[in-house]
């Protein structure tokens, strides 16, 4: 999310499930759409029988996806930029680009300042000790201040980056890119990710066909590409692909990146990271002492005249309307709306470093609130270790989990457990009502189901409870820095338990004044007289009523936006960035698949990304969420952590070396205390790729309680490629043992001809696949041969957000 | 509508003559067939029609073992009327399929099962086309299972009853769509009159021709009738491989049913010509008595050998 | 307990010549397979027959006969079996067979050969070998209908029609022996209830077998 919010200005997916049916070719990449996400999926096969569309899937197995594919190629896990980096080189080579929508919608034309450099895999201002870059060399060449007398009737342009619309200066980021890639040969990309170069052509020949107006290519992804070390690069990769080919904002297009469960994007959208606020407002950190100081770095600033700056220009109403919803009354102008509540993380506090901190005896108790510590976590040993150095550990969920019984867990001696554990059960969303958002950003609300059942509490009522107690203990006791939790607005009719559509509608946010609920973001005030939850959700709850639930079918324009079903932010529009699936003029590239259209007066289709009523000859820039005006190629500063053009690097555990660089693996990565001697350096020991996966009959590890699903699919089992179970003596159902450096399990084998051996250069290299959803407290489905496939994976996150990787590690295998 | 537009009078029950029991509709238009279609090309294979005929129809959870890639069950149960079945294949020039398909009554127009069958309406076919067993007639003899050509009924040892899919009737009488359609998250399983379902097929084979598939078919084979589930299949020239037979066959001359058909009515008539037979041969030669005690003897030992 | 008062002498009372043919034990093997043959056969028709479906009702109903069908089926083996050991030499071909076969035609006509018949003559002898052979075959076949599991399907479906096949055979040739014994020939039907045969009856059908029991060679009722 965060590599697409780089790219693009929001960190979603960019269409929407209905929108897959506008498609000419869909690649399916890190993901296993037919599997996992299969009622949206549908839409794929749609576009397939009605207007021809192709499926391409990429990828380290052949699933379910491959099997209603027209076609699939084996993929080394980890190493799909390398496969994306060869498309960009076959795109720029061959000049299947899309010139105009590159130079009109994308930062190609912008040019780098001089100190940017590349070498040897890193690029500058890297700082070895401390694993870190200082990324101000990736910036723009700014233009300077006219000098006086010159040009007075101009617009101001001081700080602006300097262009070149030709893309010939030799720092512009069109020419950057194509120098970077040059290395990405399709031989390179064949000896890196094992496919085989002819095929890696044609496939790069076939998406490469959807760069002219009248055709449109779909990138789908999943946590197949975020589950890395470099996922957010392989994520940034691709939507430089989709850029190129002038992919984005179109119906049809986009970098559909597919969520996982009912509500993660709602999740993303509400804070569920560490370093965001809700509607992706950038946490404070140390040193910003005011709004102002905040306000300034952390918001956009405008570097482009066609810069519509739309997120810049409003942070600091949106921050101040957050403010007031969580501070109600006492936050005000001359306390600063209390913004020095807001705490200023001083390091990454990303979920695994909870771990870390608490290994190394600084954290002393943690909520798991959907949410299991043990089997979520990578290296679960590492976790267990972890969670038995806390003072507590309260896990809140419908049923026990790993965590909840990680103190008596097999290896695990109680005595030796000081962790006080505290089980709450609470309600399963079937029980109640609320509202899911789901991947194309439709928030959707739904009703319960059933009625609750045995003696179990809402999430609300217990964090309720949780705040409620600690006033009343505060408030009796006093303690250090009461402030931010007596003062926090709890203004709900129930306040023990409060009705989630209060909630919801303090999420969409309401005029002050007038006591009425907002009907847009665009009347966000920065004077206090709005109060916002989120402001990305404004308009999901109106005066007119929840618009989450609305069920419209109708579909005016045929291309399947929905407009009356249910609401989808921002502003219920279906598809971001819609701006860009016009030309210069406002004619839309493809007449037969317009996503806004300019008709004089306003622009009609889509609810429009873009002011209403600016006309094309205005010049705004398509994309109103960045500085730019324009989507980022490059992605300057430290919007990545780890480059502003994406560059291969080896998974932390990788059977060869890196074959573009000498840098093998992701520069930036975080090395917790100890973990690097849990890595195997090479393949000697642990020859084999693992990747970690889901199956359609199961729902993370909940669905373990479901008995009709337990039967669907009952065994913890490993998924084998014949030629090696061959070489290893195993046949099919044989129980085999799993090692990695870190740990290892025991399940029945499934031996296939869907797992290939991938030739790399002179070297076979086997991948083995291991699904997750077994755990040793899984209700029916447990047992000895329940196992967590996290026993294996290593405790290492992605360079730039810390999302682990869960998708490429290496592992022996014997029969047991 | 009506429960005539359903088609829900009986046509005919197993081992019962003249069992029709239509007087609503006018008998010259054709009743209303229904049919469910798997679209095999929107298959993918996630079991939820599966569960969601387990659910909907109250079958018990089996306990089951992983034993050959993702199939649950190694085959249909009395507890299990809906199974999907996957298959490696290796196809030529080295690529690779995985076929899937969904296994459960195919509701022949011709049901093997139902001509098989010797208990009087324990097999009950529907004006719609919708095959039932009614277990409370069922004698336990398996005969429909024999009858089959898709080995699809299942005999319970504990009831001693044959169960299988009953495509819903229950939900279809009430204007809903089988459980399993309604579970289907794709769209492969679709529901309605037997003509759209061929029109969708039809025009989907074509489509699928257009796209390389040379060999796609209309799963609907004549030895049976037709089916009211037939299938789209993408990969024709390799039918068994789904687990389909190429030409099943129930209406031949040369099938079990004509076959048997034909004994039965030898068998009729040889036996009542016989019984006629006897008793116009005893009219015409009456009984037989033994001659007079003395004359009997004397004849005996006149036969006897000599020296 | 007073010693019992046998078919036999209770009928020699009542006319002292009489002589007997079938001793008790036969008989109760003989009756045992016409039940349980009687039995097969009706529900035989019943299962068989859609328009005697109605025989299931009168038999306790569709799943007790489906029950006892094949058990029954086992019976009348037990039976058949009894009977081969009963009468194995009686029911043996001897050269005399052939001069009543060629005199088939007469036989049918008038009921009559002039053959020097011994216990059982050629016809008797050829459906007692028909009915060993047939129930054998029924036997067989029946098997994976009792069983459907054994084999596959169409092995099921084939033993289904042999099956139906050799029970219609059976039923037929059944008429005939019914007929013959009873209706056809006055004094036969006795020989399997009280046991006897008038000496007439004897002399005119089994001459041979006359001359050896009156002449005391052979036990009256011996096999």
């Amino acid at each position: 999310m965060v590599s697409l919010a780089a790219t693009f200005g929001r960190g979603a997916m960019t269409n929407h499930w209905v929108d897959f049916k506008n498609s000419d070719l869909f690649l399916v990449i890190g993901a296993n759409p037919a599997e996992n996400h299969p009622c949206g999926w549908k839409w794929a096969f749609h576009a397939r029988d009605h207007r021809g569309a192709r499926i391409i899937h990429v990828d380290p197995r052949f699933t379910r996806t491959s099997a209603t594919a027209d076609k699939w190629v084996a993929i080394r896990a980890g190493t799909d930029v390398a496969f994306f980096g060869g498309m960009i080189r076959h795109i720029l080579e061959n000049q299947l680009y899309h010139d105009e929508y590159v130079k009109l919608h994308t930062n190609a034309s912008f040019v780098v300042s001089e100190g940017f450099s590349f070498q040897d895999g890193l690029f500058s201002g890297y700082d070895e000790a401390a694993r870190e870059y200082d990324t101000s060399t990736w910036e723009y060449e700014r233009m300077a201040a006219p000098a006086p007398g010159e040009g007075e009737d101009a617009a101001p342009s001081e700080g602006f980056a300097v262009r070149d619309l030709s893309l010939q200066h030799p720092r512009s980021v069109f020419q950057l890119l194509k120098q970077h890639y040059a290395r990405y040969t399709p031989e390179v990309v064949e000896e890196v990710t094992g496919i085989p170069a002819d095929e890696f052509v044609a496939i790069a020949d076939e998406f490469g066909s959807t760069g002219v107006p009248e055709k449109v290519g779909n990138i789908v992804y999943a946590v197949g590409l975020t589950h890395h070390t470099q996922g957010s690069q392989m994520i940034r990769a691709a939507a430089i692909v989709q850029l190129l080919l002038g992919n984005m904002g179109r119906p049809g297009g986009g970098m559909n990146a597919e969520r996982g469960h009912a509500n993660i994007q709602g999740n993303t959208d509400n804070a569920q990271s560490w370093e965001i606020l809700p509607g992706y407002l950038q946490i404070p950190r140390p040193g910003m002492e005011t709004l102002d100081q905040y306000e300034t770095p952390a918001s956009l600033t405008q570097m482009d005249a066609g810069s519509i700056n739309f997120f810049g220009s409003n942070y600091r109403k949106f921050m101040i309307s957050l403010l007031k919803a969580w501070y109600g009354e006492s936050a005000q102008a001359a306390n600063e709306f209390h913004y020095s509540y807001i705490p200023k993380p001083d390091k990454n506090w990303s979920w695994m470093t909870f771990y870390a901190e608490a290994l190394a005896g600084r954290l002393h108790g943690l909520f798991n609130s959907g949410m299991s510590s043990v089997n979520i976590g990578p290296d679960s040993n590492r976790v267990v270790q972890a969670l038995s150095r806390l003072k507590w550990l309260v896990v809140m969920d419908p049923f026990p989990t790993a965590s909840s019984e990680f103190w008596h867990g097999e290896g695990v001696d109680p005595a030796s457990v000081d962790t006080e554990v505290f089980f709450l059960p609470t309600t399963h969303w079937i029980e109640k009502a609320g509202a899911f958002v789901n991947s194309g950003r439709w928030t959707q609300w739904k009703h319960a189901a059933l009625p609750a059942e045995g003696d179990v509490k809402d999430d609300a009522y217990i964090l309720s409870q949780l705040l409620l107690r600690l006033q009343a203990l505060y408030q009796k006791e006093g303690g250090a820095f009461p402030d931010p939790i007596l003062d926090l607005h709890w203004p709900y009719s129930n306040p023990n338990n409060p009705p989630l559509e209060e909630v919801s509608r303090e999420i969409n946010g309401r005029d002050l004044t007038t006591g009425a609920q907002l009907a847009t973001f665009n009347d966000a005030k920065d004077d206090g007289t709005t109060a916002i939850g989120n402001w990305i959700y404004t308009g999901s709850w109106t005066e007119e009523g929840n618009m989450m639930d609305r069920r419209g079918t109708d579909d005016p324009t045929g291309l399947g936006f929905f407009h009356n079903w249910a609401w989808s932010w921002p502003a219920n529009r279906r598809v971001l960035y819609n701006r860009a699936s016009a030309d210069a003029d406002g004619r839309p590239w493809d007449a037969t698949r317009p996503g806004i259209v300019w008709n004089g007066q306003t622009w009609k289709g889509d609810v429009p990304d873009f002011t209403p009523d600016s006309p094309p000859s205005e010049g705004k820039g398509a994309f109103i969420m960045t500085g730019e005006g324009v989507a980022r190629i490059f992605a300057p500063g430290s919007l990545m952590m780890d480059g502003p053009i994406p560059e291969h690097y080896e998974p932390v555990e990788s059977p060869v070396e890196n074959v573009l660089s000498p840098t093998r693996r992701v520069p930036t990565t975080i090395l917790y205390e100890g973990v690097a001697a849990s890595f195997a350096e090479d393949d000697s020991e642990f020859p084999y790729v693992a990747t970690t996966y889901r199956v359609t009959e199961h729902e993370h590890f909940v669905t373990q309680y479901v008995p009709y699903l337990v039967e669907a699919m009952p065994d913890f089992f490993i998924e084998l490629p014949r030629e090696l179970a061959n070489e290893k003596g195993i046949s099919d159902l044989d129980q085999v043992r799993v090692s990695s450096k870190r740990g290892h399990v025991q399940g029945v084998a499934l031996v296939t001809k869907r797992m290939r051996p991938l030739r790399l250069g002179n070297k076979v290299v086997y991948q083995v696949g291991i699904p997750v959803h077994w755990h040793p407290t899984g209700g029916h489905g447990k047992g000895n041969t329940a196992q967590m496939v996290n026993l294996l994976t290593p405790y290492v996150g992605d360079g730039t957000t810390v999302t682990p990787e869960f998708k490429a590690f290496l592992v022996n295998v014997e029969r047991a | 509508m009506t429960t005539t537009d359903l088609g829900l009078t009986i046509r005919r029950q197993s081992a019962t003559p003249a069992s029709g029991t239509n007087i609503r509709r006018d008998h010259s238009t054709p009743a209303l067939e229904i049919s469910k279609l798997v679209d095999i090309d929107l298959c993918i294979g996630c079991k939820a029609c599966e569960v969601a005929c387990k659910e909907w129809n109250d079958l018990q959870v089996e306990e089951t073992h992983l034993f050959s890639g993702y199939q649950s069950h190694p085959d249909l149960t009395p507890h299990t009327w809906d199974l999907m079945r996957f298959n490696e294949v290796e196809l030529a020039g080295g690529a690779l399929a995985w076929l899937i398909r969904k296994d459960s009554c195919l509701h022949c127009e011709e049901p093997g099962c139902l001509l098989a069958c010797p208990a009087p309406g324990a097999v009950i076919q529907y004006e719609n086309g919708i095959v039932d067993f009614n277990q409370d007639a069922c004698i336990g003899c398996q005969y429909c299972v024999s009858g089959c050509p898709f080995d699809i009924p299942r005999f319970d040892t504990v009831t001693k009853k044959v169960y299988k899919c009953t495509l819903c009737i229950d939900r279809v009488s009430t204007g809903l769509e089988p459980a399993c359609v309604k579970a289907c998250p794709t769209g492969a399983i679709r529901f309605g009159t037997k003509e759209d379902m061929l029109a969708y097929g039809n025009e989907k084979v074509e489509k699928l021709k257009a796209r390389g598939f040379t060999e796609a078919m209309l799963y609907d084979p004549v030895g049976v009738g037709g089916l009211h589930m037939m299938y789209v299949v993408p990969r024709g020239e390799i039918l068994e491989q789904y687990g389909l037979p190429v030409d099943p066959t129930v209406t031949a001359p040369t099938s079990f049913p004509s076959l048997i058909g034909a004994l039965r009515k030898v068998g009729a008539t040889a036996s009542w010509a016989g019984l006629l037979a006897a008793a116009v041969y005893f009219l015409k030669t009456g009984k037989r008595y033994p001659p007079p005690e003395e004359e009997a003897v004397a004849a005996a030992y006149e036969k006897a050998p000599h020296g | 307990m007073a010693e019992v008062v046998t078919a036999e002498e209770l009928a020699r009372e009542h006319e002292p010549r009489l002589i007997i043919r079938h001793t008790f034990w036969v008989r109760v093997v003989h009756w045992w397979t016409t039940l349980t043959f009687l039995y097969l056969l009706l529900s035989g028709f019943a299962l068989g027959y859609p328009r005697m479906a109605w025989l299931l009702d009168l038999m306790g109903g569709g799943q007790s006969v489906r029950f006892v069908h094949p058990w029954a089926g086992v019976g009348f083996t037990l039976g058949l079996i009894f009977m081969v050991a009963v009468w194995l030499p009686s029911m043996t071909f001897r050269s005399v067979d052939r001069h009543w076969f060629r005199n088939l035609g007469e036989y049918v006509r008038t009921g009559h050969t002039d053959t020097d018949t011994d216990k059982f003559n050629a016809g008797q002898k050829a459906y007692y070998w028909f009915s060993v052979v047939n129930g054998l075959v029924l036997l067989i076949t029946g098997i994976p209908l009792w069983v459907p599991d054994l084999l596959p399907r169409e092995w099921n479906l084939a033993a289904r029609f042999s099956h139906h096949v050799f029970f219609l055979m059976a039923a037929g040739f059944l008429v005939v022996h019914v007929y013959l014994s009873t209706a056809r020939f006055p004094g036969t039907f006795r020989s399997m209830t009280s046991g006897t045969v008038s000496r007439a009856w004897a002399a005119f059908h089994h001459p041979r077998w006359f001359r050896r029991v009156d002449a005391g060679r052979e036990h009256e009722g011996a096999d």
